[in-house]
């Protein structure tokens, strides 16, 4: 009797260690194509007096939030030349690949970084990250943010912000899920039909907002106008609204590591979307990560970046 | 009121149709089948329970199936179809609303088969069933199921003996009444406690869970049993099949779909349909027998 169920019990072990050996691993997570990803961080790169100009404009709201006149002249005149950039920026993006593809990917880390990770026991990286957090304790904010690079925008708390109403702003919005058309194999089938065939939800559009108003702001407004479908919740502790869904695309339907992520002018913020007070021109895209943002390049703001 | 006489199968035909009907109302989230299972859940239980089943049904399930409805929806906004915004700007959609009708039918539908369960389950039958096979979590199963009538008894028992000593809930001011009360929990709790132990000692001392050894009440597995039983067992199948086919079930989100009907469904539904009312199809031809039988004397 006893050898009889010491056999049962090793014969389960056994069927439990095959099928996690054998059906383990098939969740990798394909990472967008460089091209897509080199677009943000190009738009960040070419636009070297953008982030002076954002930067002016903040210390400038922190003494007096109605800007002046000039000033408002000066922010009707950019958005246009911002665009202008932009379409420049997406030539050179369709253009790159056909004419030196080698180049593009020695010149984009990534890639080879992937790699690097998936060398690495999941577990030590885990271990890693939690210990620089930890280091990190001290120099977070109340909302546990970590520092924010030198030259982005700080986060601002809504509670604080009074919107003007009478200036109107105008910035680029846009709403992409690419990733998950090069992770099928992990997207949760159901949600077929609600699945844009290019990945573009909402097209990059300019769009117009009022002085003081957050990144979520503008897309709830948006997304209200256009009819597309959007869930989020509060989540106190970060002081900001969470983005669940959009379009029906939830968080954690492509994989566990899957979601929404935003991008301003070509940086992933490492705090909440209402807590991203927009400046005039701002370019916000919306993208759906399949792998906590290392798909899309977006890993430094939600595990932090190695220095 | 019919008396029930499917309460006097053999407990297996009994703990199968609850187990069966049980999950399969738990998991089939089609229309079709949760309204089949609901009404049969509710026929059972008034034609086990009678008019106190009918006032328990309306005064308490209702209510209870109108909040879960609205329950779902004020957080749950997934759904292609936008109805309208609320307040905060989260949408309220048709599948959102559609799921909390469903999931609350689903809901009040478990609860009235279990108080079906529990009115033709005695402990005796399961004890019956599983004394020999899992002798200790029986024991502690069918103690457990008894817990909340038994105590409201016993609860009677102790607020009326401490009335004589006026320290009752009823007697005194507010801090004498409280004090009581607690005096009254605490007096229930230590007799709870001393009756488990009671009761698990005395089965001990009676050779409980030893082999070889018969149960209080004595079945037979007879041929009545047997034709339910193998009848019931092929009504399963069909259902099973039909869920492997995808036919049970509804998807809700996204956007609601489900598979054509066919004339296949039709059958899973006949099937599901027969499953779910086989007791009171059986009370039935038993009553209309019986009738038969007196007529001719």
């Amino acid at each position: 009797m006893n050898r009889k169920q010491l056999l049962t019990a090793i014969f389960v072990i056994g069927l439990l260690a095959i099928a996690f050996f054998c059906f383990g691993d098939g969740n990798e997570v394909v990472p967008l194509s460089p091209d897509d990803i080199g677009q943000g961080a190009q738009t960040a790169v070419d636009i070297p007096n953008y982030n002076e100009y954002t930067l002016d404009d903040v210390l400038d709201n922190k003494g007096n939030i109605l800007a002046d006149e000039d000033m408002a002249k000066e922010s009707e005149k950019s958005p246009n030349m911002e665009t202008k950039q932009v379409e420049k920026i997406n030539e050179q993006a369709e253009d790159k690949p056909n004419e030196v593809p080698e180049s593009n990917k020695k010149e984009n880390p990534l890639k080879n970084e992937t790699e690097k990770e998936k060398l690495m026991d999941p577990k030590l990286e885990k271990q890693k990250i939690i210990e620089r957090d930890n280091k990190n304790k001290d120099k977070k904010d109340k909302y546990l943010t970590d520092p924010v690079p030198e030259g982005k925008p700080k986060p601002v708390e809504w509670q604080d912000v009074k919107i003007n109403y009478d200036k109107e702003l105008t910035c680029t919005l846009s709403v992409t899920c690419k990733s998950i058309l090069n992770n099928m194999h992990l997207f949760n089938m159901d949600k077929l039909e609600v699945l844009p065939e290019d990945g573009v939800i909402y097209e990059a559009q300019t769009v117009t907002f009022y002085e003081g108003e957050s990144v979520f702001d503008v897309l709830l407004r948006e997304m209200k106008k256009n009819k597309i479908h959007m869930e989020f919740v509060m989540t106190p502790i970060y002081n900001s609204y969470y983005i669940e869904g959009i379009n029906n695309l939830y968080e954690f339907d492509c994989g566990e590591l899957s979601g929404w992520m935003y991008r301003v002018n070509g940086w992933f913020p490492n705090y909440g979307c209402s807590r991203y007070m927009l400046q005039d021109g701002d370019v916000i895209e919306w993208v759906y990560t399949c792998d906590l943002g290392r798909d899309i390049g977006g890993e430094w703001a939600v595990i932090g970046g190695e220095e | 009121m019919i008396i029930d006489s499917f309460s006097s199968f053999h407990p297996i035909v009994n703990f199968t149709y609850f187990s069966a009907v049980l999950l399969f109302s738990m998991f089939f989230m089609h229309p079709v089948f949760l309204g089949i299972s609901l009404v049969s859940a509710f026929v059972y239980s008034v034609m086990l329970k009678g008019k106190k089943a009918v006032k328990f049904n309306i005064l308490y399930m209702m209510p209870l199936l109108l909040f879960m409805a609205i329950l779902n929806p004020a957080f749950n906004h997934q759904g292609v179809t936008i109805l309208f915004y609320l307040k905060s700007g989260n949408p309220i959609t048709l599948e959102s609303i559609l799921f909390g009708v469903a999931s609350a039918c689903m809901f009040v539908t478990v609860i009235l088969w279990f108080s079906c369960y529990n009115a033709v389950m005695t402990s005796d039958k399961f004890i019956y069933l599983f004394g020999r096979i899992i002798p200790g979590l029986s024991l502690i199963l069918s103690m457990v199921l008894r817990f909340v009538p038994r105590y409201t008894a016993q609860i009677k028992v102790i607020s009326n003996a401490q009335k004589c000593v006026g320290r009752d809930v009823t007697q005194g001011n507010v801090i004498a009444k409280a004090r009581n009360g607690i005096k009254i929990l605490s007096i229930m709790t230590t007799w709870a406690l001393e009756n488990a132990i009671e009761t698990g000692d005395s089965m001990r001392a009676r050779g409980y869970g030893l082999p070889k050894r018969t149960s209080f009440s004595i079945f037979r597995f007879d041929n009545r049993d047997k034709v339910t039983f193998a009848v019931m067992a092929g009504l399963i199948v069909i259902v099973l099949i039909g869920a492997v086919m995808g036919e049970n079930t509804m998807r809700f989100f996204p956007s609601i779909k489900t598979i054509n009907t066919t004339i296949f469904s039709l059958v899973v539904y006949t099937a599901y349909f027969i499953l779910c009312m086989l007791p009171v199809i059986i009370n039935i031809m038993e009553e209309i027998k019986w009738k038969y039988i007196v007529s001719r004397i």
